[in-house]
C-alpha cells in the first residue's frame, strides 16, 4: 500500500471515528454525553482542516522530515523498500509473539519468540541462547516470582497439560 | 503541616533506605536505557511504570520521579560522541560537543556536559522550590472553570507545538480525551465506546496505550533503521574530564543564565521539552564574548548552556504540572499518570496537605542530577559502550518486556492486545507525521476535564465560560491558535496599505 493511500485512510478513519462519536454522544444521557459530544464537535472541522492542511503540504512535495519536528519525524532511510521489507518481518514476529504468548503462556512463548527472532537476524547462537535465558529468569525470578504476578499459562497447554 | 515541617519530611523520605535504593535503581535504568540506541525517557518509565505500581508511595514516587528527571543527563553521550541526539533535548549540544569530541576533547565535553546538567537540575529544583509560597494561594483562588479551560490551554499547547501541521495535534489531542471516556461512566453508570466488550468496560489503562504508543513505534524505527547508533571507536574518554568539570564552574554566570532560560521555558507547555536546548544554546551565543566566532567549533560554553538548561527546564515544567496539573510534557503527563495511579494528585492537595510529597520531588531533582553526573562522569565509557548495542539484540527482549510490562498493569492479555494494537496505531501516526504526545496527554487529563467541566456547569451553567480568568484563557487560547491566520491578514492589509 501506497503511503499517499495510507495516509488518505488514516484521515478517513479520523473523520468516521468523530461522526461516530459524536452520535453515540448525542444518544448519552447528558452528563455522560458531556465530553464525548464537547471533543466530538471540537474534534470534526479540526480533522478536515488537518487533512486540506496535509493535501496542500504534500502538493509542494515537502518530505515527512520537513512536515514534522525532529521528534516525530521518519528518516527517509525507514522508508526504503529494504527497512519496509524488515518492518513487515517484524510485525509478522510481532503477531506471532503475541500468538504464542495466548497460546503457549508467556514463560515458553517469550524466550522461545526471542530466540527464534535472534536466530532469524543471524546473531551468534550462545547469545541467542544467553538472551533468551535472560528473558525467561526476568518474566521467572522477576515478575513471577520477585512480583508475585501470575503470568498466564497459555490456553494451549492449559489444555494439553492442565494447571 | 507548615513549609519546613514539608522540607524536612520529603527529605526524610526520600532519604528512608528502600526510597533511596528505588531512586538508584531509576538513576542506573534510566541512564543506561537513555544511552541505549532508540530507547527514549518515555519508553524506559513505560516499561518501569509496571514495577511501581507495587512498591510503597515514597518508593514509587523516587522510582518514577528519578527516572524522569536524570534522562536529559546521559543524553549527552551520543550527541558528543556520535552527533546523534539521545533525544529531543539534546540537539543543540551536537553542535560544540561533537566538535569537541573530533578535536580529541570528548571527555572534557562530557564531564562539562554531565557537570553543567547537574547545577542545571539543582538550579531548576530551588526555583521550584521558591515558586511554591507563589503558587499556593494562586491555585487556592482558582476554581473548577478555571482548571478546566487550564487543561484546555495544555492540551492545545502541547498539541500545537508538537509539529508544523498544528491541526494534527490537536485532532490526536482530543481523540486523547475521547479514548479517556471509553469504559463505564462512573456517575451515570452508562457504558461508553465498549461496544459490550469486556476488555474495554474498565476503560483503556494508561501503561498499555503508552507502550503501545511509544516504545513499539521506536523498536519498529529502530527495525527499519536497521544499524546501531555507532560503529566508530571509543577513544578520548579517559582524559580531559577534570578540565571539564573545571570549565562548568569557570563559567558558572553563563550555568545560571542558561538555567533561567530552561526554567522559562519549561515553565510553558509543551514548549519545553525540544527547544530549551536551542533557546539555551541561542541566548549563549548571543551574549558571550567571541563566541560569533568560536561557536560551532567545539567551544565548551555551547556544551555547558545547553546541558544546563535541559536539565534545569524539569523543575520549569513541575510548576504547573504540580501547580495545575498540567503536564508541560508527555514524558511528564506519563509521570503525572504514574503519580495518579499511586494516589499522589497535583493540585491544590499537593501544595497543601501534601506539600512533603512536593518537596520530596525537589530533593529528587537535586540529589538525583547530582549522583547521576557524578556517576556518568565516572561511568563515561560503559554507558557510551552501551550507545553501539545492535538493535537486533536489544528488539526482542525490550519486545517481550513491553508485553509483560502491558499484562502486569491489571493482570489482563486484553491489556496486551490493547498495547499491540497502540503500536500498530502509533507507528501508523508516526509514518504520516501525526503527533503522539497529545495523545497521552488528553489521555491522562480527559477524566479530570471532564470532572472540572460538569461541575463549572453544575456552578455557572455555560456562563462559567464568561467568568473572568476562564474568559481571559480562553481569549488567551483563541489568539494562540489563531496567531498565524492574524498575522497572515495583518501582513496583507498592511501590504495593501504600502
Amino acid at each position: 500500500m501506497s503511503l499517499s493511500i495510507s495516509r488518505t485512510i488514516l484521515g478517513i478513519s479520523f473523520l468516521s471515528l468523530f461522526t461516530y462519536t459524536l452520535i453515540a454522544g448525542l444518544s448519552m444521557p447528558f452528563r455522560a454525553s458531556m465530553l464525548p459530544v464537547f471533543a466530538s464537535s471540537a474534534a470534526l472541522p479540526l480533522v478536515l482542516l488537518a487533512i486540506w492542511t496535509e493535501f496542500q503540504t504534500h502538493k509542494t512535495n515537502r518530505t515527512q522530515a520537513e512536515n514534522s519536528n525532529g521528534d516525530l519525524a521518519v528518516s527517509d532511510t525507514e522508508l526504503t523498500p529494504e527497512a519496509l521489507r524488515r518492518v513487515s518481518y517484524f510485525f509478522v514476529w510481532f503477531i506471532c509473539l503475541i500468538t504464542s504468548a495466548y497460546l503457549f503462556g508467556f514463560l515458553i512463548a517469550l524466550p522461545v519468540m526471542v530466540f527464534i527472532y535472534l536466530a532469524v537476524n543471524g546473531e551468534p547462537f550462545k547469545l541467542s541462547v544467553g538472551l533468551s535465558l535472560m528473558v525467561l529468569v526476568i518474566l521467572y525470578g522477576g515478575f513471577q516470582k520477585g512480583l508475585v504476578l501470575p503470568l498466564p499459562k497459555g490456553v494451549l497447554t492449559m489444555a494439553l497439560f492442565g494447571s | 503541616m507548615n513549609t519546613w515541617d514539608a522540607v524536612w519530611a520529603g527529605l526524610m523520605a526520600i532519604l528512608e533506605p528502600s526510597a533511596f535504593m528505588y531512586m538508584m535503581i531509576g538513576i542506573v535504568i534510566s541512564s543506561t536505557l537513555v544511552a541505549l540506541p532508540g530507547i527514549g525517557s518515555k519508553t524506559a518509565i513505560a516499561l518501569l511504570l509496571p514495577l511501581a505500581f507495587t512498591l510503597e508511595k515514597f518508593e514509587a514516587i523516587c522510582l518514577i520521579v528519578t527516572v524522569w528527571a536524570v534522562s536529559n543527563t546521559a543524553n549527552s553521550i551520543t550527541s558528543i560522541l556520535f552527533a546523534v541526539p539521545g533525544g529531543s533535548g539534546s540537539q543543540a549540544t551536537i553542535l560544540d560537543g561533537f566538535p569537541m569530541a573530533r578535536n580529541g576533547e570528548a571527555a572534557r565535553a562530557l564531564s562539562a556536559a554531565f557537570t553543567s546538567s547537574a547545577l542545571g537540575g539543582v538550579f531548576g529544583a530551588i526555583v521550584l522550590a521558591l515558586s511554591l509560597p507563589v503558587l499556593k494561594p494562586l491555585v487556592i483562588l482558582l476554581g473548577p472553570p478555571e482548571f478546566f479551560v487550564l487543561i484546555l490551554f495544555g492540551i492545545t499547547m502541547v498539541s500545537t507545538l508538537s509539529g508544523k501541521n498544528k491541526s494534527k495535534g490537536l485532532v490526536i489531542g482530543i481523540l486523547g480525551l475521547l479514548i479517556s471516556s471509553v469504559g463505564i461512566h462512573l456517575v451515570s453508570g452508562i457504558p461508553r465506546f465498549t461496544f459490550g466488550n469486556l476488555i474495554l468496560m474498565d476503560g483503556l489503562n494508561l501503561i498499555p496505550v503508552t507502550i503501545g504508543l511509544f516504545a513499539i513505534p521506536e523498536l519498529i524505527s529502530l527495525v527499519a533503521s536497521g544499524s546501531s547508533i555507532s560503529k566508530m571507536e571509543l577513544n578520548d574518554l579517559d582524559s580531559g574530564r577534570r578540565q571539564g568539570i573545571r570549565d562548568s564552574f569557570t563559567h558558572w554566570w553563563l550555568i545560571v543564565r542558561s538555567s533561567l532560560v530552561g526554567v522559562w521555558v519549561g515553565m510553558i507547555p509543551g514548549l519545553g521539552s525540544s527547544v530549551a536546548d536551542w533557546f539555551a544554546y541561542g541566548h549563549a551565543r548571543a551574549t558571550e564574548k567571541g563566541a560569533e566566532e568560536s561557536f560551532g567549533k567545539g567551544d565548551v560554553r555551547g556544551v555547558i548552556a545547553v546541558d544546563a538548561a535541559t536539565n534545569a527546564k524539569e523543575g520549569g515544567s513541575l510548576i504547573p504540572t504540580l501547580a495545575f496539573g498540567i503536564p508541560g510534557s508527555s514524558t511528564l503527563a506519563l509521570v503525572f499518570g504514574g503519580l495518579l495511579v499511586v494516589g499522589v494528585k497535583p493540585g491544590k492537595e499537593i501544595l497543601t496537605t501534601n506539600l512533603d510529597v512536593t518537596f520530596s520531588f525537589i530533593w529528587l531533582l537535586i540529589i538525583a542530577s547530582v549522583i547521576t553526573s557524578l556517576l556518568c562522569i565516572v561511568f563515561i565509557k560503559p554507558l557510551a559502550k552501551a550507545t553501539q548495542v545492535r538493535p537486533s539484540l536489544l528488539v526482542p527482549v525490550i519486545c517481550a518486556l513491553s508485553v509483560v510490562g502491558a499484562f502486569a498493569n491489571a493482570n489482563s492479555f486484553g491489556d496486551v492486545i490493547v498495547m499491540a494494537i497502540f503500536g500498530a496505531f502509533g507507528y501508523w501516526l508516526r509514518l504520516h507525521g501525526w503527533p503522539r504526545p497529545p495523545l497521552l496527554l488528553g489521555l491522562v487529563l480527559g477524566p479530570e476535564a471532564e470532572r472540572h467541566l460538569w461541575t463549572s456547569y453544575q456552578l455557572y451553567e455555560w456562563e462559567f465560560v464568561l467568568r473572568p480568568i476562564t474568559g481571559s484563557l480562553l481569549i488567551l487560547l483563541v489568539l494562540i491558535l489563531g496567531w498565524p491566520s492574524i498575522k497572515k491578514f495583518t501582513n496583507r492589509i498592511l501590504g495593501a496599505g504600502s
